[in-house]
């Protein structure tokens, strides 16, 4: 499904207003971590990322792995200057109060996948 | 130079002021640190100790912050005095002692620069709480004076991989027991064991060098 669809349906914050939510290849897969080698190693490439880490580096290491979006969960917020970058880069950032465990569950029951066991 | 007491949860009811002045004498190490969670609160009693006891070590302020990020960064000070005024700005609950303060990786750095003081990314060859294992990679922008192999890693030859980031390696064992003490190791060519001449090794001032061993 679009990333479009994901915000809409699941009601998230789009912190880059900049750019579209619409135009991209379709989202299957997500991924949950607040360490970044652990995104850099194990988030799929396409996929949409669930963290709570909003330091800087999470902008450069989401477009090394190739995700689709970033979601900042639990009410964190990157700095704007995270933020520029991200727009910068073409890379949409969204935001939601709820916690990674319920957006989790609730991606899941949208159909998005994990990397799964390998 | 990256020395746990028993004010560290993590650290063994063993390494108390007194007993680790000994066993660094006991030793021959020259200059050690005492790097608490967060806390300089024990480095006094430490340096005291030290300056009780026959060849007892220079003892370096420091203190092992948490940031926001949950990365661990050394910080090395010229006195208890500057090392106490940055633990206190870290403003960590005493009941949680290693827990991440409210500051990021740069506002650390900073405020320890702010205090005179060296910061040195800690343990940067592990996974865990280390800047690397947090956020991917170092960041370019942030200024460290050094980072820190672990004496595991330094054995592997984990120095190698981060040779490329123009700063000084140091290697330390991030000492949680007595038995620990000494056996990772920086050689610093300098005149006299004081936190001045340290920091004119690690920015490779006036002659002076910083090596692992």
């Amino acid at each position: 499904m679009t990333l479009g669809h994901i915000v809409s349906t699941l009601g998230l914050e789009v912190l880059t207003p900049e750019l579209s939510v619409n135009g991209g290849a379709d989202v299957t897969q997500g991924h949950a971590s607040d360490l970044l080698s652990d995104v850099l190693a194990n988030a799929p490439s396409g996929g949409i990322l669930l963290t709570i880490q909003v330091h800087m580096n999470v902008i450069a290491v989401a477009l090394h792995a190739g995700l689709a979006a970033v979601v900042f969960t639990q009410g964190m917020r990157p700095e704007e200057l995270a933020r520029l970058k991200a727009v910068q880069e073409g890379l949409p950032l969204l935001a939601t109060k709820e916690s990674t465990f319920e957006l989790a569950g609730r991606m899941y029951a949208l159909g998005l996948r994990g990397r799964g066991r390998e | 130079m990256h020395i746990h007491t028993v004010l560290s949860p993590c650290a063994s009811p063993e390494m108390t002021p007194n007993a680790i002045a000994r066993e660094a004498a006991r030793r021959g190490l020259a200059v050690i640190a005492v790097c608490d969670h967060n806390t300089a609160g024990n480095v006094r009693a430490v340096a005291d100790a030290a300056a009780g006891i026959p060849d007892g070590p220079v003892v370096i302020a420091g203190i092992e912050i948490t940031t926001v990020e949950e990365a661990h960064v050394l910080g090395w000070f010229r006195t208890p005095e500057d090392a106490s005024a940055v633990a206190e700005a870290l403003d960590v609950d005493a009941a949680l002692p290693s827990a991440a303060s409210r500051l990021t990786l740069s506002e650390t750095v900073a405020l320890v620069h702010r205090h005179g003081g060296l910061a040195v990314a800690a343990h940067v060859d592990r996974r865990s709480f280390s800047v690397p294992g947090q956020l991917g990679f170092i960041p370019p922008d942030v200024p460290f004076d050094g980072l820190e192999i672990s004496a595991a890693g330094a054995a592997r030859g984990k120095a190698a991989d981060f040779a490329g980031h123009g700063l000084p390696l140091v290697s330390s064992f991030d000492c949680h027991f007595l038995e620990d003490m000494g056996t990772g190791v920086t050689l610093l060519e300098i005149p006299e064991p004081s936190f001045d001449e340290i920091a004119n090794a690690l920015g490779m001032a006036g002659g002076r060098s910083s090596a692992i061993a």
